[in-house]
């Protein structure tokens, strides 16, 4: 079918590309965003906008707030009827759920502490199983308050999402879309890597004054070659992360009695029980096993605080305390986990040197999922996630600028099609994202079901931005250049400075003031104004393009209309 | 009944055995070799680990083999039948290891 390895390359590299792209554009774009998804949230939840505090005491203040967490209704009513075995009896009512596990997690970018409880289900219906509906709580941790959890963290909970599932959240499916669209992009580098092999030298020439087609393709192997590793790296690492639960869960279906011998095993050797022994017990002071913890990093050469903390087998006499590291100074996520009986506060485990597989993995995850302190390095991220974008936008506008002559000559509405997505997946994106933004600003704080209308805004405008895109797109019908992507372009840099000044107007946070005292919300600020500059070259830019186009159109039209007249 | 002369046909068909095919082929190899080495003493996290990241780039090579083979028959064959192949003895392996101890 194919002449030559080549020639499928180029197949593949067109249509599968052409096709999952516009999910590669959303995933590469808010990936970048999601490098700063805690400042986004910062910005959005202005009673947060404090310094990163350390976790406060666990007995004093966080657990009699863990024990007034109630299990949240959604999880029950979904989850409740799947876990709970009917024929013992009827549901545990919500409320009287009881607790079996207690979590705290808090990171160096995160001011508010997020924490959970993982309610039992008395009688379930697989016993062997995670039966767990859970209730969890975000407060201030220097005076223990609820923050309100009306409130939707517009970054670690929207945009960061957006990244790896779409928000597409019915069974899961966002995460296998995006899977099959990041197993698309590793071929796509392969095979674009095939297609200009004999051409070495095309990699990094970019003539900017050629014509599009050509200065677009141009840059399109520009920004694929000098990126290369960065994005088969996060691309190939992002299917890791995900691999063993969703791409290639083996080892939780085939594969589970064997899993399950392993654990059983693995409970053994490290003496943490698996199962609640039934016997109630008086829980330990969690504070003095913190500051052993603490001591026992520090004589290991690596003092620290605690990132993730957590009580398993809550009240029972089996319980213990996992505490581990917050690994903010490291790329690798290793926890350097210790294990405390929870009644008597003994040290039962201390984690063993890693293997070189557990090594290499956990460097590689850790990598993408950038929990260390190290602004330069998370810059690069959000430039080289951006240079991704710019590499697929380039290759929906060579596939348009390569087929619009032939299309519309055959009288094929394709080009026309996929100019207009794209303009939805690149100007109408950045629209959907800044327009969110302005209503997280314009609606009051303590409206009812704010995140959701939040939610509500950026779908509806991203929405509307694709009928605006279809609508205008005849142009490229009549050969010339879609003005959608212009408009689009004026009207994210309007929304993106209304809500630089939105933020100020509704917190009184201008730039002179967080420029010094606090720069999440001022680099929130700053990359907006940016990218709203950028934005205005942008369509000044496609302004004189378009002329040249309509000249050509007009040239064009003429020579058809000479030729058809014979 | 589809029109098997069609053009789509072919492109269709090979799409399906080198997506479908090279992600079957690719599941018996990690969960083979997953069921091979726990009876050896190897470490669980580590095999487990070791093959998704090798499986990630056997699929990936497999699946750039598919789009680009002359050879159709072999693909189907070899993705298929090796990929039903691998995750059946990988069952047998694990019984039969289960049931030993």
């Amino acid at each position: 079918m194919f002449s030559s390895f080549r020639q499928a390359m180029a197949w593949l590299h067109t249509w599968f590309g052409m096709t999952l792209g516009f999910i590669l554009m959303v995933v590469f774009f808010f990936g970048s965003l999601s490098v700063f998804d805690r400042e986004i949230d910062r910005w959005s939840i202005p009673e947060t906008r404090f310094e990163p505090q350390v976790m406060p005491s666990f007995d004093e203040m966080l657990l009699p707030i863990l024990r007034s967490v109630e299990p949240n209704e959604e999880d029950y009513n979904t989850n409740m009827p799947l876990l709970h075995d009917l024929s013992q009896g009827p549901m545990t009512p919500r409320t009287e759920l009881p607790a079996d596990e207690f979590w705290a997690y808090t990171t160096h970018r995160d001011p508010v502490l997020i924490m959970g409880v993982g309610f039992r289900v008395p009688q379930p219906l697989d016993p062997e199983g995670h039966n767990h509906i859970h209730g969890n709580i975000t407060i201030d941790p220097r005076t223990g308050k609820a923050l309100p959890d009306d409130q939707l963290k517009i970054g670690s909970k929207f945009f960061y999402p957006m990244h790896f599932s779409l928000n597409l959240n019915w069974n899961r499916i966002g995460i296998y879309i995006v899977g099959i669209a990041a197993f698309i992009m590793m071929a796509a580098l392969v095979s674009g890597v095939v297609i200009h092999r004999k051409r070495f030298r095309e990699f990094f020439t970019f003539r900017p004054n050629k014509q599009t087609q050509r200065s677009v393709l141009d840059l399109h192997n520009l920004t694929g070659m000098v990126a290369l590793p960065f994005h088969f790296f996060f691309t190939f690492t992002g299917l890791l992360i995900f691999a063993s639960f969703f791409f290639f869960p083996v080892t939780h279906t085939q594969l589970e009695p064997l899993h399950k011998y392993h654990e059983m095993v693995e409970a053994n050797e490290t003496g943490l029980p698996h199962d609640r022994a039934g016997v109630p017990a008086e829980m330990a002071s969690i504070d003095a096993m913190v500051a052993k913890a603490k001591q026992r990093w520090a004589e290991k050469d690596m003092p620290g605080e605690v990132g993730f903390l957590q009580i398993n087998h809550l009240d029972d006499a089996n319980s213990y305390v996992s505490i581990y590291r917050a690994g903010s100074d490291r790329v690798a996520l290793v926890g350097e986990g210790m294990h405390f009986s929870g009644t008597t506060g003994e040290l039962i485990r201390e984690e063993p040197p890693r293997s070189a597989i557990a090594e290499v993995e956990e460097f590689l995850t850790g990598l993408h999922l950038q929990h260390f302190e190290h602004w330069l390095l998370r810059w690069l991220y959000v430039f080289g996630g951006l240079v991704g974008a710019i590499c697929i936008a380039t290759g929906f506008i060579f596939f348009v600028e390569k087929r619009k002559r032939q299309h519309t000559l055959q009288g094929s509405s394709g080009s026309q099609v996929v100019d207009a997505l794209a303009v939805t997946t690149v100007t109408g994106m950045l629209v959907a994202t800044v327009s969110m933004l302005v209503a997280n600003r314009l609606l009051p704080a303590e409206m009812v079901g704010k995140g959701y209308w939040e939610q509500v805004v950026f779908w509806g405008s991203w929405s509307v931005m694709l009928l605006h895109a279809f609508w205008r797109s005849s142009a490229v019908r009549h050969m010339r250049i879609s003005p959608a992507w212009r408009e689009q372009s004026i009207l994210f840099a309007v929304l993106a400075v209304a809500a630089v000044i939105l933020n100020w107007i509704t917190t009184g946070d201008h730039l002179l003031k967080t420029a010094f005292h606090y720069w999440p919300v001022a680099g929130v600020d700053l990359s907006l104004l940016v990218s709203s500059a950028i934005a205005i070259y942008a369509a000044r830019y496609l302004k004189k393009r378009e002329n040249v186009a309509v000249n050509k159109a007009i040239e064009f039209s003429a020579q058809n209309l000479e030729a058809s007249r014979g | 009944m589809p029109n098997f002369s069609s053009p789509a046909w072919p492109i269709a068909s090979r799409i399906f055995a080198s997506l479908v095919g090279g992600y079957l082929f690719t599941w018996g190899l990690i969960a083979i070799t997953i069921a091979g080495l726990i009876p050896l003493g190897v470490e669980f996290h580590d095999v487990e680990m070791g093959m998704l990241m090798l499986g990630l780039l056997v699929y990936l090579s497999l699946f750039l083999w598919g789009m680009a083979t002359d050879k159709l028959i072999w693909l189907w064959l070899i993705l298929f039948g090796g990929g039903v192949a691998m995750t059946l003895l990988a069952s047998v392996v694990q019984q039969s290891f289960l049931q030993g101890i």
